[in-house]
């Protein structure tokens, strides 16, 4: 009967392990799933956001999408060190496109500001113009 | 248009004619409409039931959305208002009743994110672009969407339309706060049965969850911490379910988002100690932090530690904090020690003692925070919490138990017996040198007439001013005015010798007529306060009912032109695939086929150049399509 005390402590705590290590294995299955969706939505995202420069509309709307994901993001448990690591590169990514997006933005309304001083100093000169000829 | 007329004169005359625009079959619906968050709540067969809106969650967002194409209500406005907040509405029900000039209003304006002007008359109202243009919508138009928003809800569950409601607002929002969320239902196409206020609701909420437990008289204490505002009130419920209400209290400005403001200044604290980087200019990060501190909330209110953590939070910084119920409860400690304040100014004001409280009734989702049922428990020598109403929903529900009651019996005794509300503030007139009078004091039992006299002040006397006032102050011109009228043609007499009676009357809507009359010539002038200037005017409440059809008209016209637009769509694609059929399997002559082929891409091009088609365009295009593709079908 003495063999068996060891034997079943092993067994134990081999069970336990193996429980520990399925749940584990799970958590992070399901973090990695729900990030790697994030991330192809996020690609998604990027490659429309390489696409669209004059539609406001739109980049307000994949401005939307990103955020959402972010914040979904936000949301899912770092469980282990790698899930963590994943998580922060889709981040980092997502944070990228919304730069890129801002970029675009900013880049328009300098041209868009450009464009009213140009016609404001046109305009200017066709006064001075109709003063000249009164 | 007819049904419209029905419903102002509901609101011209009041309770009588809302009964006879009473329709049997379709049930009444119950509407809590809060700061943040909306519940929408109708009995059936003798249930009552919350009504989940189209996302299936049983709470709808208070927020209104004004995209370039489209206008937004609910959760699908909640969700884009980290990208596009300056056409977001929220928190309409701060505006509501309000002056411009209220320093509450000044106050909050600081923090809203879309931009509030000053209209005639003193009215604040909110700007937004919307289809290009800038439109300027007051409190009344946002929160008549928002109503508007439940009746669409609860029409889809019920599949009839409906009309007659019953809406609650905070126990002490003054005459004209509460007239201007009544406008609002009448915008929003509603005939208002009621106003009831929320703690009252909720009181008889609990009156039917508990109708057995009734022996005889039992005083209950509600205790409603929300998102956005707090309020307390003291009501006795009586054998048979009659409600009165002694007492009550509250402050517009404490509640759920306020813990959560509190933790993101902490966590924007640390975050600055840390790394010496300030947060307060990155809108994204802010959304984030808060987003993950409503969260952490939540959390804590079951567990006594969590973590927020952050990936990238600012300039490419991680950003992880361990939160425990201790450092939520110190940071919000100053909040939670107001809301027991209020509480003791509330006994205080109805004059009893803690020992007289029976029940404490907890509503909202803040009474969900531990330390807040712990203070409670504490003040009232640890007695039980009352928590069988959904906190979330006890509001809607007993609004719910009230439409169906005013709605569902022609016995007038009933309506009486159902409810004594009583006045929040006191009502009075200003005498010679600005002292306020008080004709009606805070918390008296409404309907209610209470007269008093007065005499004239100067000789010969020809005409005098009566100011009707709303507040607790003894300056009158603390409180607030809530209009004034001129009685004239006054006998010449030494003063003191005329004698004034004034009479205040409140009906149960709580809409308040102040009568003034000289008691020697019998001339009287009055002054309903529904018709007051600062409020909204039939012909601009008739008006918005308009624009809000008109507005209604374009979200449906958006959605028939986004069908129509993906009809065409799907007819070119159908056609084209067909047209790859037919080519191989060369049933249909190659000349008609290249006909075929030359529509189809006309067609497309036409889509691609015109994103601004119209609906009736859309549709033509689509005929003449299956017009020139008719060999293929």
């Amino acid at each position: 009967k003495q063999p068996q005390k060891p034997s079943s402590l092993s067994t134990k705590s081999a069970a336990a392990l193996k429980i520990q290590s399925l749940f584990r294995g799970f958590l992070v299955r399901k973090s990695v799933n729900k990030i790697s969706s994030i991330r192809n939505q996020v690609c998604e995202a990027e490659t429309s956001a390489e696409l669209i420069r004059t539609d406001v509309k739109e980049r307000l709307r994949v401005n939307e999408t990103l955020m959402l994901l972010l914040l979904k993001l936000d949301s899912i448990r770092g469980v282990d060190f790698g899930v963590r690591e994943f998580r922060k590169a889709v981040i980092n990514k997502a944070i990228a496109v919304q730069e890129i997006l801002d970029s675009v933005v900013d880049e328009s309304v300098r041209t868009v500001t450009k464009q009213v001083t140009d016609t404001d100093s046109v305009m200017n000169v066709d006064g001075v113009v109709d003063v000249t000829v009164d | 248009m007819k049904e419209h007329t029905i419903s102002i004169k509901g609101r011209a005359k009041g309770l009588d004619t809302s009964m006879e625009g009473k329709v049997h079959e379709v049930p009444a619906i119950g509407i809590d409409l809060g700061t943040t968050y909306s519940c929408v709540a109708v009995s059936i067969h003798d249930r009552i039931e919350i009504i989940p809106n189209e996302q299936g969650y049983r709470t709808t967002p208070s927020t209104v959305a004004f995209l370039d194409t489209e206008r937004l209500i609910g959760d699908g406005a909640k969700n884009q208002v980290a990208m596009n907040p300056a056409n977001t509405i929220f928190d309409a029900k701060r505006l509501i009743g309000r002056k411009f000039s209220d320093p509450k209003v000044q106050g909050n304006m600081k923090l809203w994110p879309f931009r509030v002007t000053e209209g005639p008359a003193d009215t604040p109202k909110i700007v937004v672009s919307y289809r290009g243009e800038e439109k300027e919508f007051l409190a009344e138009e946002i929160s008549s969407m928002i109503l508007g928003k439940m009746k669409e809800i609860a029409e889809a569950y019920l599949g009839k339309v409906v009309k007659n409601a019953v809406i609650t607002v905070p126990a002490y929002f003054n005459d004209s706060q509460r007239q201007a969320t009544k406008d609002a239902g009448t915008i929003a196409g509603l005939n208002v049965l009621r106003m009831i206020n929320e703690p009252t609701a909720a009181a008889i909420a609990y009156g039917l969850d508990n109708k057995s437990e009734f022996i005889g008289k039992i005083n209950v204490l509600i205790f409603d911490l929300g998102g956005g505002t707090f309020d307390v009130s003291l009501s006795t419920i009586e054998e048979g379910g009659i409600f009165e209400v002694k007492a009550v209290s509250g402050d517009t400005h404490l509640g759920g988002e306020d813990f959560d403001n509190r933790m993101v200044d902490h966590c924007v604290a640390e975050f600055k100690r840390k790394w010496n980087k300030d947060l307060t200019g990155n809108q994204r990060a802010l959304g984030r932090l808060r987003f993950a501190c409503e969260k952490a909330k939540r959390i804590l209110s079951s567990t006594t530690q969590t973590s927020i953590e952050l990936d990238c939070l600012h300039d490419g910084i991680d950003f992880s904090l361990k939160f425990t119920r201790a450092k939520f409860e110190e940071l919000n400690m100053s909040l939670f020690s107001q809301c027991i304040e209020t509480l003791d100014q509330c006994l205080k004001d109805a004059k009893v003692d803690k020992s007289w409280v029976d029940e404490i009734i907890l509503v909202g989702g803040s009474t969900r925070i531990p330390k807040v049922q712990h203070m409670l428990r504490e003040l009232f020598g640890w007695k039980e919490l009352c928590k069988s109403v959904n906190p979330d929903e006890a509001v809607a529900f007993g609004a719910a138990v009230m439409a169906a009651k005013l709605s569902g019996s022609n016995d007038k005794s009933v309506q009486d017996l159902l409810l004594r509300d009583v006045t929040p503030l006191s009502l009075g007139v200003e005498l010679k040198g600005e002292v306020f009078d008080v004709v009606i004091p805070r918390n008296t039992q409404i309907p209610t007439k209470k007269f008093k006299t007065y005499i004239t002040t100067e000789d010969n006397q020809y005409s005098t001013v009566v100011k009707v006032y709303q507040g607790e102050r003894t300056k009158s011109t603390n409180n607030h005015l809530l209009g004034k009228f001129t009685v004239s043609g006054i006998p010449p007499a030494p003063k003191g010798e005329i004698k004034f009676e004034d009479c205040f009357e409140i009906d149960p809507d709580g809409i308040l007529t102040v009568t003034s009359k000289i008691i020697s010539t019998g001339m009287s002038n009055k002054l309903t306060i529904a018709n007051d200037k600062g409020r909204l005017s039939k012909d601009e409440i008739e008006r918005m009912v308009k624009e809000a059809e008109r507005y209604k008209l374009e979200d449906q016209e958006y959605k028939r032109r986004v069908n129509a637009h993906n009809d065409l769509e799907d007819c070119l694609y159908n056609m084209k695939k067909k047209v790859r059929e037919y080519k191989v399997s060369k049933r249909v002559h190659p000349e008609s086929l290249k006909k075929i082929e030359k529509a189809i891409d006309e067609t497309n091009e036409w889509l691609e150049d015109n994103h601004a088609a119209t609906t009736s365009e859309l549709q033509r295009k689509k005929v003449s399509l299956e017009f020139a593709c008719t060999p293929l079908v």
